[in-house]
């Protein structure tokens, strides 16, 4: 089975240059709980050139998410923001950079 | 909203209670503590010796605070009391109240003291569609504080209740034995706090909320004018819109115009986008914030139950339950055509007073994708026009235009067209885009290639438009266009905002300006949006009769753009006036009935009051008044004033010309 959640990080890592992320600037931590194993992604956007590493650094923006949920968002079945309201994402720090951060995500299928 | 009910307000924050401070809401009632879309309080009831108080009076201090003054007794004519109580009530994170009781008399009292509490946590959509629940309530007693929750899987809200002075707590209030000698005195300090969305805003306290609301009131041009109500117009506008400002988690403590109280405490793209395009030249940096928070906003993904496409500016924003289990999409909804045309008026007109090229550079990508969303997502029936048609049908809106009731579209003879419709202030609002990117595009992103496409789209648009929209017989533009192309063909306000926009043919301004200073259009205090004699013409219809003041406000820009100065400063008139009527602020609509009939305007039953576009409509009325225009790096002014204001000035008018103050002389003076 394909590990989505990995598939679509590496699929930001060759992005390299997003346009849609000109003159935005952070870095989006995001914390995955597999069934209570937890694996930590950083995505770094700086004016559009986004880094995605697991290297440890200081984060704007921090999500906890299930790897279930986080599959689905990152497919597009899911939407980010309405998981958040409803407590079944966490954010800490920065909401405009999750905001712009949505911009990597696929639309609904 | 009933008149005998107060509300104060901070942000997305607020609490509407009767005039004794007392809440008691049935599930239709907007009555409450509401945040973030939840109602946190549905029962806020206050006895004293188990009998609730009557009201001496009600003092509004701010637009966040209020002091109630009450006594015990029957409600007879004399009140005779040897006991006062006094709420005073500060909205904040939730609200804090102070509750003091004297006695006046020269025996000591005992007295039973009690506070009933409870809450239903509706969503506001559930206030407003009457809707039941679907999680647990629950009530616990938590280190002496009493906590209200409701949770549905994970979702969950509660809110905290305490006090400072001693209560015994139980699950529907708090009590308190208190004895007071004579002429003694107790109080306590209850605080209510909600709680359950992470990463709210960050709340200020009360005295740094005054100071703020006077360093607003300072930082605002000052105004001077012989005829005093619009002394007081103005500053009831600068406070009601310090009111209606809020700091959503997403705008980095910077503050942007909510839509209106009590249904619309939130972001709209129309509603935030248009206040600040009124309010420019009084507090630009709210355009400012509107561009930021709407551009990270931008739709960038193609989904139907949102209505979203890419480069689409949002049409609502909420946070209640009933958006986080997507049973409402408002999360944001994209569902409006005008938002995305308009946001590149307002990006423009921004920069234009302000001179901050850097917002119009950093906002690059987001307002190509607003250009690029015109022709690629728009144009539905690809004639070259905007029009619209939901894509989710369950709870998308109908109509995506200012006009969106179910009724607002129609032909004379009262018939409702098909989908999609194509509104003719749309194609008014992208020939204004397209012109405005272009100024854009040539002067700050230096790509001439793209400023020419768009000039010549421009053009193009502005030639079909007068050909297919032109309604021969009337001598005005239609509504709309039909899903077949053909004209929906009754006269309305929509003709003004044309002539804002700028779209009209100059040979057709003349008998545009005739309808809407017309007997059919005009009331004597404003522009109806639907003229009297087409079929489904209501004085009380929220879009097919009435006049709404933000209406009338850019319909006058419009005249003033094409030379009306009379006719801009007569509309002007007619609104300030009846703004002084209520009391200095305008209601969200009021009725079309002739002004020689009424003689005072008839407040629109459910209108939202205070609301943000209407709170901005003195402002632009202003603006068009004294007929500032900024032009290179200064600032012109032009007045015309309208008969009955003899001289006014505006002073310190901030730009990129730093302040600079308007002087303005009427022709005669009436009175």
């Amino acid at each position: 089975m394909t590990d989505v959640t990995a598939a679509f990080f590496d699929g930001l890592r060759q992005r390299d240059y997003e346009p849609s992320l000109a003159h935005k600037s952070g870095v989006v931590r995001v914390d995955v709980d597999d069934d209570g194993r937890s694996e930590r992604w950083f995505v770094g956007i700086d004016d559009g050139n986004i880094k995605v590493s697991k290297r440890n650094q200081a984060a704007d923006s921090t999500i906890r998410v299930d790897k279930q949920l986080l599959e689905r968002i990152v497919t597009g079945e899911a939407n980010a923001v309405a998981a958040l309201l409803r407590g079944a994402m966490a954010l800490e720090g920065d909401w405009n950079l999750l905001l712009v951060f949505q911009r990597l995500f696929p639309s609904p299928s | 909203m009933s008149d005998d009910l107060v509300q104060i307000l901070d942000g997305n924050t607020f609490v509407v209670s009767d005039d004794r401070g007392d809440i008691s809401a049935s599930l239709t009632d907007p009555t409450g503590l509401f945040s973030y879309d939840t109602r946190f309080l549905s029962k806020w009831l206050l006895t004293v010796d188990g009998q609730q108080l009557n009201t001496l009076s009600v003092d509004d201090l701010t637009y966040f605070e209020t002091r109630f003054f009450l006594v015990p007794g029957t409600g007879t004519v004399y009140v005779d009391s040897k006991l006062s109580v006094i709420r005073q009530r500060a909205v904040g994170d939730g609200f804090d109240e102070e509750l003091t009781i004297l006695n006046h008399d020269e025996e000591p009292v005992d007295l039973r003291v009690r506070v009933e509490a409870a809450s239903d946590f509706a969503d506001l959509f559930e206030v407003k569609d009457a809707l039941s629940k679907k999680g647990e309530y629950s009530t616990r007693i938590d280190d002496g504080n009493l906590v209200l929750g409701y949770d549905r899987e994970t979702f969950a809200r509660s809110t905290t209740i305490s006090s400072s002075a001693p209560a015994e707590l139980d699950a529907e209030g708090l009590s308190f034995d208190v004895h007071l000698e004579p002429q003694g005195e107790w109080t306590t300090k209850l605080q209510v706090t909600v709680g359950g969305l992470g990463g709210a805003a960050t709340r200020r306290g009360r005295t740094s909320k005054a100071r703020d609301l006077e360093r607003w009131l300072d930082d605002a041009p000052k105004l001077e004018c012989d005829w005093q109500p619009l002394k007081h117009i103005y500053r009831r506008s600068l406070v009601d819109l310090a009111a209606l400002r809020f700091s959503p988690p997403i705008a980095r403590g910077r503050s942007l115009p909510a839509a209106g109280l009590p249904w619309f405490m939130t972001m709209f793209g129309r509603d935030s986008i248009l206040t600040s395009l009124q309010a420019l030249p009084f507090v630009p940096e709210l355009a400012a914030t509107t561009l930021r928070a709407l551009g990270e906003w931008q739709g960038s993904r193609t989904d139907d139950f949102r209505d979203e496409d890419p480069g689409r500016i949002l049409h609502e924003l909420r946070y209640g339950e009933l958006t986080a289990f997507e049973e409402r999409p408002h999360s944001a909804y994209y569902g409006s055509v005008d938002a995305t045309p308009l946001y590149i008026v307002l990006l423009d007109e921004y920069e234009r007073w302000s001179g901050d090229r850097k917002l119009v550079r950093d906002l690059e990508y987001e307002a190509r994708a607003a250009l690029r969303w015109i022709d690629e997502y728009a144009d539905l029936q690809g004639n070259g026009y905007i029009s619209y048609k939901r894509r989710n049908e369950e709870t998308g809106l109908e109509n995506q235009c200012w006009k969106d009731s179910w009724d607002s579209i129609s032909y004379r003879d009262g018939r409702l067209p098909g989908f999609p419709r194509a509104t003719c202030e749309l194609q008014g609002y992208a020939y204004d885009a397209k012109l405005r990117g272009a100024r854009l595009a040539r002067e700050i992103w230096k790509d001439v290639a793209f400023a020419e496409e768009l000039e010549e789209q421009a053009a193009d648009l502005k030639r079909r438009f007068n050909r297919d929209f032109w309604v021969e017989d009337g001598k005005y533009y239609a509504l709309a266009l039909d899903a077949d192309g053909a004209q929906v063909d009754s006269l309305s306000s929509n003709n003004g905002h044309l002539l804002w926009s700028g779209i009209v043919d100059r040979s057709k301004a003349k008998s545009l300006a005739g309808h809407l200073l017309g007997r059919r259009l005009f009331s004597g205090w404003g522009v109806r949006t639907l003229a009297e004699g087409e079929g489904r013409y209501n004085p009380i219809g929220y879009h097919v009769g009435t006049v709404w003041p933000f209406d009338t406000s850019f319909v006058a820009w419009g005249l003033r753009n094409y030379g009306f100065k009379q006719e801009a400063a007569q509309l002007a008139l007619g609104i300030l006036e009846a703004a002084d009527l209520f009391g200095g602020r305008l209601p969200e609509a009021f009725g079309g009935y002739e002004r020689s009939v009424t003689k005072y305007p008839v407040q629109y039953p459910t209108a939202c009051s205070p609301q943000a576009w209407s709170t901005g409509a003195p402002l632009l009325l202003l603006r068009t008044m004294l007929g500032l225009e900024p032009i290179g790096d200064h600032l012109v002014v032009d007045p015309a004033l309208p008969a009955g204001i003899g001289h006014l000035e505006l002073l310190d008018i901030p730009g990129r010309w730093g302040r600079i103050d308007a002087f303005a002389r009427g022709r005669m003076r009436v009175r």
